[in-house]
């Protein structure tokens, strides 16, 4: 645990299950995310997965408490110990998923 | 330096903390509370430090949420007086013995905001972000399973949900 600066998104680890976005006390996760098929389209019971499209954090309202973080059943949220850089644009502070990995 | 957890009755709340400061644990470091609408009570804990000796002390009581009154521990710890008022405003405990009850940042008149079942307005107004379900956008024609009842936003009382 090299430090709590920030918190990254690992996208392949995302499953798009809405937890942390519903137990963030300040809302300030929101995801979109669409469903695809997968296997065979012929199956009688078609198998569909969650498909991430974008994940966006506003740091201006995130307090840094780490409940996404313990509540991700897949650990595709994860601290990072650079900080969020500053901004002077409105909005500036919403990252979404491009900003997000790493 | 590991927390040592006390669980006293609300009767002892004020005699084991006495205790507790003539053993060494003279400051008070935090004193807040937990509501517990499920169990009909509002948990209160106390932080004691022994500087001395390196010892700490969470000590744990509970007060019925329909009357909760429990003894103030002004007379131990002087510096009680402001969490004790905090205490007061968010969670509505009343402290016998305390004398400067007054709301910190409120106006008093919206209940107490810390409590579980006190609303909260400006989350009705607020689009959820947690409204959203990946099924919504299914693959193709087909329909995917939906979840039968969907989550509310917490903090708005289902009642004022749409």
């Amino acid at each position: 645990m090299s430090g709590h600066a920030r918190i990254a998104l690992i996208a392949d680890n995302c499953t798009s299950c809405m937890l942390c976005v519903r137990e963030c006390p300040t809302w300030c996760i929101s995801l979109e995310a669409h469903q695809e098929l997968v296997g065979d389209p012929g199956a009688r019971r078609p198998r569909t997965v969650n498909v991430l499209d974008d994940f966006t954090i506003d740091w201006g309202l995130c307090m840094y408490c780490g409940i996404c973080v313990e509540v991700c059943p897949f650990d595709a949220l994860a601290w990072r110990p650079d900080a969020v850089a500053p901004t002077s644009e409105p909005g500036g502070l919403r990252h979404g998923k491009d900003r997000l990995e790493g | 330096m590991h927390a040592r957890d006390h669980r006293v009755d609300r009767s002892q709340w004020l005699a084991h903390c006495t205790e507790l400061a003539a053993q060494g644990a003279t400051m008070l470091d935090m004193l807040t509370a937990v509501d517990d609408p499920g169990g009909g009570r509002i948990e209160v804990v106390a932080h004691l430090v022994d500087v001395v000796n390196r010892e700490r002390h969470l000590v744990w009581t509970d007060v019925d949420r329909d009357d909760p009154v429990l003894d103030s521990l002004l007379g131990v710890h002087p510096g009680a007086g402001w969490h004790e008022r905090e205490v007061h405003e968010m969670f509505g405990v009343t402290f016998a013995g305390n004398p400067d009850l007054r709301p910190l940042l409120t106006t008093g008149d919206a209940g107490h905001p810390l409590l579980r079942t006190t609303p909260l307005p400006a989350r009705v107004a607020t689009p959820w972000p947690g409204a959203f379900e990946p099924s919504d956008r299914p693959a193709g024609e087909r329909v995917a399973a939906r979840p039968r009842s969907r989550p509310g936003p917490p903090g708005v009382p289902s009642e004022w949900q749409a």
